[in-house]
């Protein structure tokens, strides 16, 4: 792939707002807070943003809901849903539309209350069955999205050995990163027997071993690497991009084993020139303990069926030997449905050095894992640098 | 083309079938490949050509999940993928076992599944492990 486009674009902006519980908020309005705080944070004004990128589970038209709550009148206009993945995927989008001249500031944004909205997230579910069939599955009676992924984490064990308690061993590692964070949701002290004696959720998935069901917003601004150096924080540079699907449903993922983070994590490393040695900070769409295990693999942290064994004894823990999820992620942080910004936020604020307790000293290089789509159907993998390593 | 049966989707003759107590699935009639799910052309030689087979449906359960989130008063249920000997994967559960029982490896057969509402394909464990 051609690496022109390395270190093309870079984030100057990023916001967060309401995540955990926001009661009484409809999505647009913390949609409209995380972005009008992303805005200020790049130092710009909304009027300067003319790209968009935006993305929900419920409603089919979203950036037009968006344009008309920002009051933007964007030439850039971006609604790819890959699930929650989007957000990343959206760099790429956002970096052919800005390398090619379309536009100079493109928000990425993304906002839900599923979890104290009055049409809450079992009644999207049910909304959403209904508008998108899964003719061949829906006789079973899964209950998605944990199903799904339990079924990978049932032949990943076969496979290769992994134990429940190594799925354990991601919660409890993704609980000691929240417990740094004070902006996670959730932060009590959790032990592995904890996570193996709660209640189960669909074989081998105990609640812990399930995201959390939050509500939240995540924004962030992206623009050209030359308009970046005027920005008021430290631009973080997209170094390498790439993005992969094979499914819709789990019946037709090709190896319950493998993800196409094989192959967005492919694309992204040759086009940042790096390897997994290079990164210093890994932050993984964590929907469920397995895809944590899983993207480690099929980026080439460890080898393929040794997952199990890399995240053992808190190696991915604080103090462990590579951070992973250092906000807590969306098992312990936050996850309102969709993850992929948060994932890219936290990335940014290591590389911006601005994580206080949580944060990893001098990390210069950051991955982004995304996951979307009920059943690992959509990865994007984004790599992110500071300027010393442009 | 004006009877209106060959002017149902794949899905819904799919389902017609299963209505009539008969698992079948496509078979290419070209390069003989068997289709799930249900398409209107082969997608390995894009012929439109498949036409509608009985199965015996024996398979091996290529992963497996009980699920306990389950609608009130029913008991955690058995979901699994099988890979039937044919060569391609569907989504099922196995009937015959407790949900707890069910391994991955087991042989299966398809059986269907009278229900005045949703008939459906399910499967039941057979003596002997995938070799």
């Amino acid at each position: 792939m051609s690496s022109n486009l390395r270190g093309k674009i870079a984030i100057t902006g990023v916001g967060t707002a309401g995540c955990g519980e926001a009661p009484g908020r409809s999505e647009i309005e913390l949609l409209g807070e995380a972005a009008r705080i992303a805005v200020a944070d790049a130092g710009l004004k909304m009027s300067d943003i003319d790209g968009i990128c935006t993305a929900n589970l419920n409603v089919a038209m979203w950036p037009l809901n968006v344009i008309e709550y920002l009051g933007i009148r964007p030439s850039f206009i971006e609604g790819t849903n890959i699930g929650g993945s989007a957000f990343v995927a959206h760099l790429m989008h956002a970096m052919l539309a800005l390398d090619a001249g379309i536009c100079n500031n493109v928000l990425v944004c993304y906002g839900s209350n599923q979890r104290t909205g009055t049409f809450g997230r079992r009644e999207r579910g049910m909304a959403r069955n209904s508008l998108d069939p899964a003719p061949y599955e829906a006789p079973y009676k899964l209950f998605n999205p944990p199903s799904s992924y339990a079924l990978i984490a049932a032949r990943h064990m076969y496979e290769f050995g992994t134990t429940r308690r190594h799925l354990a061993e991601v919660a409890v590692a993704a609980r000691r990163w929240a417990q740094l964070n004070p902006e996670a949701f959730s932060r009590d002290p959790l032990s592995i027997d904890e996570v193996l004696a709660a209640r189960m959720i669909s074989d081998p998935f105990t609640v812990y071993d399930c995201c959390l069901v939050t509500d939240g917003a995540g924004a962030f601004v992206v623009t050209r690497a030359d308009r970046a150096k005027d920005a008021r924080n430290k631009p973080v540079y997209l170094l390498g991009h790439g993005t992969a699907a094979s499914h819709r449903t789990i019946s037709c993922m090709p190896d319950l084993t493998v993800t196409p983070s094989v192959d967005s994590g492919k694309r992204a490393f040759a086009m940042a020139g790096l390897t997994t040695s290079d990164i210093d900070v890994v932050q993984i769409y964590d929907a469920f303990t397995i895809n944590t295990i899983l993207a480690l693999e099929d980026l080439g942290f460890c080898k393929k069926g040794e997952g199990g064994a890399f995240v053992e004894n808190g190696n991915i823990a604080p103090g462990g030997s590579l951070p992973v999820n250092t906000n807590g992620g969306g098992l312990s942080c936050v996850q309102p449905n969709m993850y992929g910004a948060f994932a890219v936020i936290e990335a940014v604020r290591q590389l911006r050095g601005s994580c206080g307790e949580r944060q990893v000293q001098s990390a210069r290089t950051a991955l982004v894992n995304g996951n979307g789509g009920n059943a690992a159907a959509s990865q994007s993998t984004a790599i992110l640098g500071t300027e010393d390593v442009l | 083309m004006n009877d209106r049966s060959n002017s149902l989707g794949a899905e819904e003759q799919y389902f017609s079938h299963i209505r009539n107590g008969s698992f079948s699935l496509q078979t290419c009639d070209a390069c003989k490949l068997t289709v799930f799910p249900p398409k209107e052309a082969c997608p390995a030689c894009l012929e439109p050509s498949l036409v509608w087979t009985p199965q015996s449906g024996e398979g091996t359960v290529y992963s497996c999940t009980t699920v306990h989130v389950t609608e009130k008063g029913k008991d955690p249920h058995n979901v699994s993928l099988i890979n039937l000997d044919v060569g391609i994967r569907m989504m099922g559960t196995v009937d015959n076992r407790a949900a707890g029982d069910v391994r991955i490896g087991m042989r299966v057969r398809a059986r269907i599944e009278e229900s005045a509402s949703n008939p459906r394909v399910v499967f039941d464990a057979v003596d002997g492990d995938a070799k």
